[in-house]
């Protein structure tokens, strides 16, 4: 036991004062060969006295702060002009739903569209090309879209969905529903913004999906107080 | 006691109310924004007071709400003021009411006690100042009864002019620790006891070395009134260096702040509170302003701390290069080094010298605000066996070692 | 020669009765050969070819197994000594995949919108014995598609690859000749029997056997995908043929029915009102809680305070013998088997029968419909609910007994009691002399109106039990809804009332009740017909969906 403990004395196999438990040794080793089992600490000794390293993190923290405010101050100059929309600012985030970001992936997953049929109906109705096969409802793996089949107005077409509900606030935007579809009849766009105040208003519809465009309402209900952003 | 003597202490209470109380409701602001910058983000931006600005869109002939004046969110700070006094002051039925009431208490009343003996500018004379003022804008009657009603007496700028000083800031201040005690026991949740156990043992801990730390600046200084302390620091080496706290001391400046901010029990040392483990801990069971008391105790001994370790360690009100003539009734700039001088020639107003004392002794105080904010946004929290062994293996003794050997400096030397 | 042959199946070898099918005998060594137009309750037709497999015959004089010249058909093949059957050569995989191609030329390949996808046998064959591209380039024939067979069948041309099931079925079972094929080569299509309607009772298993979904059910049409149906065993109740059936639900919803193969109850089928059964059970009023009109209890007692109510009024009549006890041919054997002890060894009442619940419905025929529409007649006389052995009181004779106003204690199982009546009125008129009408029931009637406590019961989709057809044959329904509310069960409920009456139920678990009953040991032992249903052998791709009863 002794022994052992000369060997571990190494401080390198101490972690927290402790001698840790040593697994069996596997291979051969020679009489008195230090075997190593963990990985050696590499901290240097400035870097064990742990404070110089302390003040080099504040250093950074603090380096970021000055050189944020530094930013903020930029900004602070076109905002006093009145262009504080278009100032660079000393943050990476954004205010929104003020400002939105111009840079999202042309291959986002975002909001879902349905495509449409280029027949109309028999009474002009935008038809769907949704034939209400179920395989983006056995696909998904939140269990989010919510189908009723029925019977086509167009005679030419066997089946199409009466119903098609996604829930969006239980969606993963995984995008296997646009993978399962055979018919290209789901779509997930780059839209980002479908944030609501409403859970209901979470469910969207199949003519919500059909509407490819939806217009943003950029008046009182946009977020809590009501108004787009004047600074 | 006069009523001269009166008159002053309530200015000093003001001042000194004024400003813990509004810097503990900014420095909730500070923190949210700083973390905030640091971290690349924008922070607090959503509260705001709406002006009528513009006409309603709709035609509906009224004013439209339409500016908000966010004001950088310091409307946070108010707002949270609002939402604390107005949530519902719920009581658990399983507390010890009594208890669970008077830690509330505990929290708060000791921080602002330990301000009352740190002196945020030097000695002054009221009535020289305020007949210098008035004269200044031309009201000779006024400044005449004024300076006829304080005289020439001398007052320091402190609530409670004690000779014990730092004493008296380790006996309140370890005080603190009821609170939370009490707090998580008279809550019955066991979080909070968890909590309530986890804060005595760390408090009981760095109080230890706290204590010891400073001992040898005591040493060095031969007091523990805070006046004499700022007295001693405006001394220099060679009429350059100031002989401030942290060049006598630079080890036991470190040692010094992390007891203090372990007696705080903020982030590197939260381990008390420990939302990822302990809901709250030790005030979980608090609701409303109560709670809020419990928050706010916490930013005013940021302040609390930053103010005791200008005085101790940072020159107290001194402004390096500008140091008071050696009588300390008449006040002068050091005549070759400052720029002042040019202007005022080697007598300086009183007023002046009154002004930049008080605002040498915030910006030091607003800095260490500002540094306690940092380290609590950069530093990772401790693990309990890791707090407890920095306490005892390694700042403990190195306070001892510091002790013994600068007594012994001291007295191979026979005095600084 | 003996009536028994040996015969090797890849390698395995296997004794079954002369005239036995080698597919039949391939299944049971476990081998299963792929088929379409074979089905174990039809006649052999034998024109789809995929149950090809490489037969050799014993040359008894030459004392060897000569090579076939070609792959037979092993649904026409009969079993001989000493055969060799190779169902996985090269040879015959070969000419699966052949086979698999042609009967795929003219598929529309819809299985999208097809209501078989999931259950298709072509689907399932194509994945493990084709699974090649199409190399068809000319345009597919095109065949009525959406053609009403009847009101409730639709056919699709296209999509059918005429196994000839349905016609022989029509032709065979049904005995009705509806179906017929016309037509030749790739124009050949199932047609109508010219002035058929095909409404008759059984139409719906065209559907069922068809391997294809060329034979849609109208009823569950674009309903649900196959693979989202959890499935659950039980029995139809709809006469007392106890038709062994797969009831298939989503979302405690019921969304079909479908026959399960028993042979000595209903064999492979069902009929079409048994289908249906769902429905009127979707459509029957129910109560999710005790209703009571006593003062006692209030209008909504807590099943407790219910319960020791009706268990004291019942334990009042133990001496008096003032109780008469009305079951129903709807309880499960377990049920009857403690009401009949509650009744004539608890309370020791002579006065107890059994109702007609149900009194109208179709006619019996030959195949499988029955008089009696009621399910369990024969299993609740057995298991005791019949009039005491001293003096006992047949259902007259208690209707008499109420009317002349001696009966104090009136328990009901069920509904229907206005059948014994002239009209409701009298019903009520009569029950009115009760001072006590106790109703255990899974739907409201007449009953339910006057009777002052009314205690509600899970009804066969949400119970445990077993039925016993008036053949002796005892089939096992299993849970598969969320019971209504706070519906009890009626073994649990009944036992709980043989206690608060002051006595001992006369069994503590169903196995020991079926212990009791000396019903047969494997009554829920579950026969898989052949290929109709793949998705009972586990083969459903989406495990998640299927495969398990919920609970």
């Amino acid at each position: 036991m002794s022994e052992q403990l000369g060997q571990n004395a190494d401080f390198d196999n101490l972690i927290d004062g402790h001698v840790m438990p040593q697994p069996a040794y596997q291979g051969e080793f020679t009489e008195g060969e230090i075997v190593k089992y963990y990985n050696p600490s590499r901290m240097t000794l400035l870097e064990k006295l742990y404070v110089p390293a302390i003040i080099g993190g504040l250093m950074i923290t603090a380096r970021v702060f000055f050189t944020n405010m530094a930013k903020w101050g930029i900004w602070f100059t076109y905002w006093i002009r009145g262009k504080g929309k278009d100032a660079p600012k000393g943050a990476v985030t954004i205010y929104y739903p003020e400002e939105t970001r111009p840079d999202y992936s042309p291959i986002n997953r975002g909001k879902h569209i349905l495509t449409m049929r280029q027949q109309k109906g028999p009474s002009g109705e935008a038809l769907p090309q949704c034939v209400a096969c179920y395989m983006c409802a056995t696909a998904c793996p939140a269990f989010c879209i919510h189908i009723v089949a029925g019977e086509s107005p167009d005679p030419n077409i066997e089946k199409y969905c009466v119903e098609f509900d996604i829930e969006m606030d239980k969606c993963i935007f995984c995008g296997y529903c646009e993978e399962a579809c055979p018919v290209d009849a789901i779509r997930l766009t780059p839209e980002p913004r479908m944030a609501d105040y409403q859970r209901e208003r979470m469910i969207y519809d199949r003519e919500y999906l059909m509407t490819w465009n939806p217009t943003y309402v950029e008046d009182d209900h946009v977020y809590p107080g009501g108004h787009p952003r004047e600074e | 006691m006069n009523t001269a003597f009166l008159v002053v202490s309530f200015m000093n209470l003001a001042f000194v109310l004024g400003l813990l109380l509004n810097l503990g409701g900014l420095l909730t602001w500070v923190e949210r924004k700083q973390g905030a910058v640091m971290a690349n983000r924008i922070g607090a931006n959503r509260a705001y007071i709406p002006v009528p600005v513009g006409r309603d869109p709709n035609g509906a002939g009224g004013f439209k709400w339409s500016k908000r004046f966010t004001l950088m969110g310091l409307f946070h700070a108010i707002t949270d003021g609002i939402k604390m006094l107005t949530k519902e002051n719920f009581t658990p039925p399983f507390v010890d009411t009594f208890v669970y009431n008077l830690a509330v208490w505990f929290s708060a009343v000791p921080v602002l006690v330990t301000f009352a003996v740190v002196p945020f500018g030097g000695p002054f004379q009221p009535g020289v100042m305020m007949s210098e003022v008035l004269t200044m804008v031309g009201m000779t009657g006024a400044a005449a009864s004024v300076g006829g009603f304080f005289g020439d007496g001398v007052y320091h700028m402190q609530l409670a002019n004690l000779n014990v000083g730092l004493l008296f800031i380790f006996a309140i201040g370890s005080t603190g620790i009821f609170s939370a005690a009490l707090a998580g026991w008279s809550s019955g949740n066991k979080f909070s006891l968890l909590g309530a156990l986890r804060s005595s043992s760390q408090m009981i801990s760095y109080e230890v070395f706290m204590g010891i730390s400073v001992l040898g600046l005591l040493v060095v200084y031969g007091t523990v009134d805070f006046n004499e302390m700022a007295q001693l620091q405006q001394q220099t080496w060679f009429g350059v260096i100031p002989k401030w706290g942290v060049l006598l001391q630079p080890h036991m400046f470190f040692v010094f702040m992390t007891a203090l901010m372990a007696e705080n029990k903020r982030v590197p040392f939260d381990m008390p509170e420990a939302e990822s483990e302990l809901v709250a801990g030790y005030f979980t069971e608090y609701t409303s302003m109560k709670m809020g008391l419990f928050m706010m105790a916490e930013f005013l001994e940021i302040a609390v701390i930053a103010g005791i370790m200008t005085t101790m360690f940072f020159g107290a009100y001194h402004i390096p290069g500008v140091v008071a003539a050696t009588d300390a009734m008449h006040w002068a700039m050091h005549p070759e080094l400052t720029p002042v001088n040019a202007i005022f020639g080697a007598e300086v107003p009183h007023a002046l010298v009154v002004v930049l004392r008080v605002g040498a002794f915030l910006f030091k105080l607003i800095f260490f605000c500002w540094l306690q904010i940092l380290i609590r946004w950069t530093l990772p929290k401790f693990r309990y066996d890791q707090v407890m062994k920095l306490g005892w293996k390694y700042m403990l003794p190195l306070s001892i070692v510091n002790v013994i050997a600068t007594a012994a400096f001291m007295y191979v030397l026979g005095g600084m | 020669m003996s009536d028994q042959v040996t015969l090797t199946i890849d390698g395995k070898e296997v004794t079954v009765p002369r005239g036995t099918k080698v597919i039949e005998a391939a299944k049971q060594v476990g081998v299963e050969i792929p088929h379409f137009c074979y089905h174990p309750g039809l006649p052999v037709d034998g024109n789809c070819r995929m149950c090809i497999a490489d037969v050799r015959t014993w040359n008894a004089r030459a004392e060897k197994h000569f090579p076939a010249r070609r792959p037979a058909v092993t649904c026409w093949t009969d079993a001989e000594e000493n055969m060799q059957v190779f169902t996985d050569t090269d040879e015959v995989k070969k000419s699966r995949a052949t086979v698999m191609e042609f009967l795929l030329i003219n598929h529309p390949i819809d299985c999208p919108i097809c209501d078989k996808a999931g259950e298709c046998m072509l689907q399932d064959h194509y994945m493990q014995h084709d699974g090649k591209r199409s190399e068809l380039r000319e345009e597919k024939i095109h065949k009525p598609r959406l053609k009403p067979f009847g009101e409730r069948i639709v056919y699709n041309g296209e999509r059918c690859i005429l196994c000839s099931r349905c016609t022989r079925f029509t032709a065979h079972v049904s005995k009705t000749h509806d179906l017929g094929i016309v037509n030749r080569g790739d124009r050949a299509v199932v047609e109508l029997a010219q002035g058929s309607t095909f409404d008759n009772a059984y139409t719906d298993n065209v559907s069922d056997i068809c391997p294809v979904g060329a034979l849609t059910k109208t009823d569950f049409r674009f309903k649900k995908r196959v693979w989202f149906l959890k499935h659950t065993d039980s029995v139809c109740g709809g006469c007392s043929r106890n038709c062994n059936t797969v009831v298939d639900h989503d979302r405690a919803e019921i969304v079909r029915i479908m026959p399960r193969r028993r042979d000595e109850v209903n064999g492979h089928f069902m009929c079409n009102e048994g289908r249906d059964i769902y429905k009127s059970l979707a459509a029957t009023v129910r109560t999710s809680a005790p209703i009571s009109r006593v003062d006692e209890l209030g209008a909504g007692p807590s099943w407790d305070d219910a319960l020791a109510w009706a268990g004291g009024k019942l334990g009042e009549q133990k001496k008096g013998g003032k109780l008469a006890v009305i079951g129903s041919p709807w309880m499960s054997n377990e049920e009857a088997l403690v009401l009949g002890h509650l009744a004539g060894k608890v309370c020791k009442s002579a006065w107890m029968d059994i109702k007609n619940d149900v009194i109208e419905g179709y006619p019996a025929d030959d195949l499988l419909h029955t008089d009696d529409h009621n399910p369990n007649r024969a299993g609740v006389i057995a298991a005791g609910v019949v009039p005491g052995k001293k003096d006992g009181k047949d259902l007259a004779a208690i209707q008499e007994a109420i009317a002349a106003g001696e009966v104090e204690v009136l328990l009901v199982w069920g509904t229907g009691l206005a059948n014994h009546y002239d009209s409701v009125e009298a019903m009520h008129e009569a029950v009115a002399k009760v001072p006590v009408v106790i109703q255990l029931t899974d739907a409201m009637d007449a009953l339910s109106e006057v009777a002052q406590l009314v205690l509600p019961v899970r009804n066969w989709a949400e119970r445990d039990g077993t039925w016993t057809n008036f053949e002796g044959h005892t089939s096992r329904f299993r849970k598969a809804l969320r019971p209504h509310g706070q519906a009890r069960d009626g073994f649990e409920l009944l036992s709980a009332m043989c206690t608060a009456a002051g006595g001992k139920p006369p069994v503590k678990t169903f196995k020991d009740a079926r212990k009791k009953l000396k019903q047969d040991p494997d009554s829920d032992v579950r026969e898989v017909a052949d290929g109709e249903f793949a998705f009972y052998k586990g083969q459903s791709l989406y495990r998640h969906h299927s495969g398990t009863t919920e609970v």
